[in-house]
């Protein structure tokens, strides 16, 4: 397979996964062009594995994880094609409130979060895309979700609103 | 209420709002571009360097590392395989995970009292071993004694870790992990600070029973006999109940090559465990009259995994291994019926 037809095919699915990692689309974008050069200048390597877009996920995952840099500022994009899509959730408020939560989780915890349960995989195989042991994983996961769940019920609980 | 719902359909939906990534692939193809170019300058000045530090640089070093002399870190004797770290007679005491490698070794614990279950890790790091717990950025770090020794108790926002030194330098540190209240359906992990009274005496109670003894090798199934080259034993970690294997017990052994460095673990890992995946795998000749599966489970590391009646041992091998030499390597091993800890062996020796 050439790296081409490999992109163009899964370019799709990085996007989202780099999205919900990210939080931001911007910065999923450069995610995802600094991860499609790496896989690129090691196509040779990855074209041989069983699954290349797990490979290529593994470097958009730890390429993420290894971001040091965080945007200081809001980047606003001057050229044509940018359009901002509209939040489809159902239930705006508590839909915004989850995400914005999501997005203030620590990095590992947001990207267990955004393997095991969009992306499908199991414990250990997150534990190998991030280079940890599985019970780091459970760790970061059970982590994630408490503090999930706490700040929701602690919201919940400040609006006096019953679940 | 469903929370996880709610968290699936959140993913679902801002998933479903990414970009459409135009014009990404032309962008990654040009960095590619530079990245290939960047490196043949720098390999040919890595060349060129190369060649500077052999005809000036060698001599030089020669002759000052036969002045040097290496500072020795006493460890009481303990080798990779070996625990010191003990925890005497406490009330409703359990053992749990642990693990144990030359830079230092962890021990998982349980205290019931009063209806409630408390959850700690202890660590313990040779002497000489940095401060770990000094530059923690957290709260201010209460003084505390242990034994008539300074401690420390730190908050680092999720925990509170209780660390101090022993006299000879012993890095120790017991961290509060969790707490399960008899009413509770699940545990209360975090935060835990501030520490109610009746917790920071117990966490002062397990923190006086840790006490380093003699080194004792950790038993595992599994005996090495002949290894690669400078692959050396360099730890085991044991998760599940202690003294007993079952659906959940996991040992993991490491074995790493001298010149392993972060960007390039060249290691060995061993895993045992109840039943290892070995999908995809092909099947190789008996093992020590043990059927063998051999695999390519990720780009740089190859997997053998040995199907004894009671667990499957997986060597992982290190980049650069042969299937020759895990399988010598694997062939030269003796294995111990996992169901029975009482007949297991230190691993290495």
């Amino acid at each position: 397979m050439r790296f081409e037809e490999f992109a163009a095919a899964r370019l799709p699915a990085l996007m989202r996964c780099a999205t919900l990692l990210c939080t931001d689309r911007e910065e999923a974008q450069d995610l995802v062009q600094e991860s499609l050069t790496r896989a690129l200048v090691k196509w040779d390597r990855i074209v041989k594995v069983e699954e290349p877009y797990a490979y290529v996920r593994k470097i958009l995952t730890n390429q993420f994880l290894s971001w040091r840099r965080r945007r200081k500022f809001q980047t606003v994009p001057l050229g044509p094609g940018h359009e901002p899509a509209p939040p489809p959730d159902p239930d705006p408020e508590h839909g915004d409130r989850l995400w914005h939560l999501l997005g203030d989780l620590p990095r590992q915890q947001r990207a267990v979060l955004v393997l095991r349960y969009y992306e499908g995989l199991t414990d250990d195989e997150i534990a190998e895309t991030l280079r940890c042991r599985p019970g780091t994983v459970r760790g970061y996961a059970s982590r994630a979700l408490a503090t999930l769940r706490i700040e929701i019920t602690d919201h919940r609980a400040a609006e006096g609103v019953r679940s | 209420m469903t929370k996880l719902a709610d968290l699936l359909r959140t993913l679902d939906d801002r998933a479903a709002q990414a970009p459409d990534g135009l014009g990404l692939i032309e962008a990654a193809q040009r960095g590619a571009t530079r990245i290939r170019k960047r490196r043949r300058v720098i390999r040919l000045a890595a060349a060129a360097a190369v060649v500077a530090v052999v005809a000036v640089g060698v001599p030089t070093g020669l002759r000052m590392q036969a002045a040097r002399v290496i500072p020795a870190v006493p460890d009481r004797a303990r080798t990779a395989q070996d625990m010191t770290l003990e925890v005497g007679p406490v009330e409703g005491l359990v053992l749990g995970d642990f693990g144990t490698s030359a830079s230092g070794q962890f021990q998982s614990l349980s205290v019931k009292a009063a209806g409630a279950e408390y959850f700690f890790d202890v660590y313990a790091y040779p002497p000489g071993s940095p401060d770990r717990y000094g530059s923690i950025v957290g709260s201010p770090k209460p003084a505390m004694s242990v034994r008539g020794r300074e401690a420390s108790l730190q908050d680092d926002g999720f925990f509170q870790t209780l660390n101090w030194r022993f006299t000879d330098g012993t890095l120790i540190a017991v961290r509060f992990t969790a707490r399960k209240s008899p009413s509770a359906e699940s545990m209360a992990r975090l935060p835990l600070n501030p520490l109610a009274e009746n917790d920071r005496a117990l966490l002062l109670s397990v923190a006086e029973a840790i006490q380093i003894g003699k080194p004792r090798p950790v038993p595992a199934p599994i005996r090495f006999g002949w290894l690669p080259p400078g692959l050396t034993f360099t730890g085991i970690t044991s998760r599940g109940e202690p003294g007993k294997f079952t659906s959940g017990s996991y040992i993991n052994m490491t074995l790493t090559f001298p010149t392993s460095a972060a960007h390039d673990k060249r290691q060995v890992d061993v895993n045992v465990t109840k039943r290892a995946g070995t999908k995809m795998f092909r099947e190789t000749a008996d093992i020590n009259g043990f059927p063998g599966y051999f695999g390519h489970p990720s780009v740089r590391r190859d997997s053998l995994v040995v199907r004894t009646p009671t667990c499957d041992i997986e060597f992982l091998t290190s980049p650069g291994m042969t299937e020759a030499e895990i399988i010598r390597m694997a062939e030269d091993a003796e294995f111990y019926p996992c169901s029975q800890p009482t007949d297991w062996k230190p691993p290495m020796g």
